[in-house]
């Protein structure tokens, strides 16, 4: 595999791993008390 | 060689790249499992200076104690939690710990007292991450303004979101404890209710 071909595909994994992040700083266990 | 340098940067931008997946990936993996670690290290702490301070007055036969802390804390024998209780009417206290709800009571004026904090997040405390161990019958110890008060588990439930009235308040002297369920979501609220054992608090 071409380096140019690897690093696109590279590319595209830590582009969803930082969506992953964001996800999980934001959303898991948070606001659980806005209810009330 | 004129074409070597761009594939050597290439190459150098793909390792960065691995490393940065695998860091970021490792973190959102690994966190939740460093409050069971957590908590295995404080049972180890914990027995190795022979349970204290989770001897309650009259478990140790000692009714002036004088090793009560001077703070608001929460302690939970069975999950080897001792916590500080944070009040004001801010949310934001969740992110330091356990934080009284202001709106109900204290352990000196009766009625119900609510104690909440974060099952886990990524960017506070997992300060009741093993509240679900907690089962009817166990010991929950406040300190509150130099004073001791034992608690005894009575019931432990799941509710939804709106279930407010596990803030109102209450004839019996007990203590509520809630935080959210299950482990990683905000969907339902994990409570613990407990009475005053006026016998053994002194």
């Amino acid at each position: 595999m071409s380096d140019k071909k690897l690093f696109a595909i590279l590319l595209i994994i830590f582009i969803f791993s930082v969506a992953l992040l964001v996800y999980a700083k934001t959303h898991v266990g948070q606001n659980f008390i806005n209810s009330f | 060689m004129i074409e070597d340098k761009p594939r050597s940067r290439l190459k150098y931008a793909n390792w960065l790249l691995v490393f940065l997946i695998i860091a970021i990936n490792s973190y959102v993996l690994l966190s939740p499992l460093v409050p069971q670690f957590e908590l295995w290290w404080r049972k180890q702490q914990t027995k190795a200076v022979g349970g204290l301070p989770y001897k309650t007055s009259l478990e140790s036969g000692n009714n002036n104690r004088k090793d009560i802390p001077s703070d608001n804390r929460v302690v939970i024998p069975k999950i080897a939690l001792d916590e500080q209780i944070w009040q004001g009417s801010s949310p934001k206290l969740l992110n330091k710990g356990v934080w009284a709800r202001p709106a109900t009571s204290t352990p000196p004026d009766g009625s119900n007292t609510v104690l909440t904090g974060h099952r886990f997040t990524y960017d506070g405390p997992a300060t009741f991450y093993s509240l679900d161990k907690v089962v009817k019958g166990d010991k929950i110890v406040l300190y509150w303004q130099g004073k001791e008060y034992d608690y005894t588990v009575t019931e432990t439930k799941v509710v939804p979101p709106e279930a407010i009235e596990i803030e109102k308040a209450t004839k019996d002297k007990q203590l509520t404890v809630y935080t959210c369920t299950p482990l990683w979501s905000a969907k339902n609220r994990l409570v613990v209710v407990a009475k005053l054992d006026e016998k053994r608090t002194p």
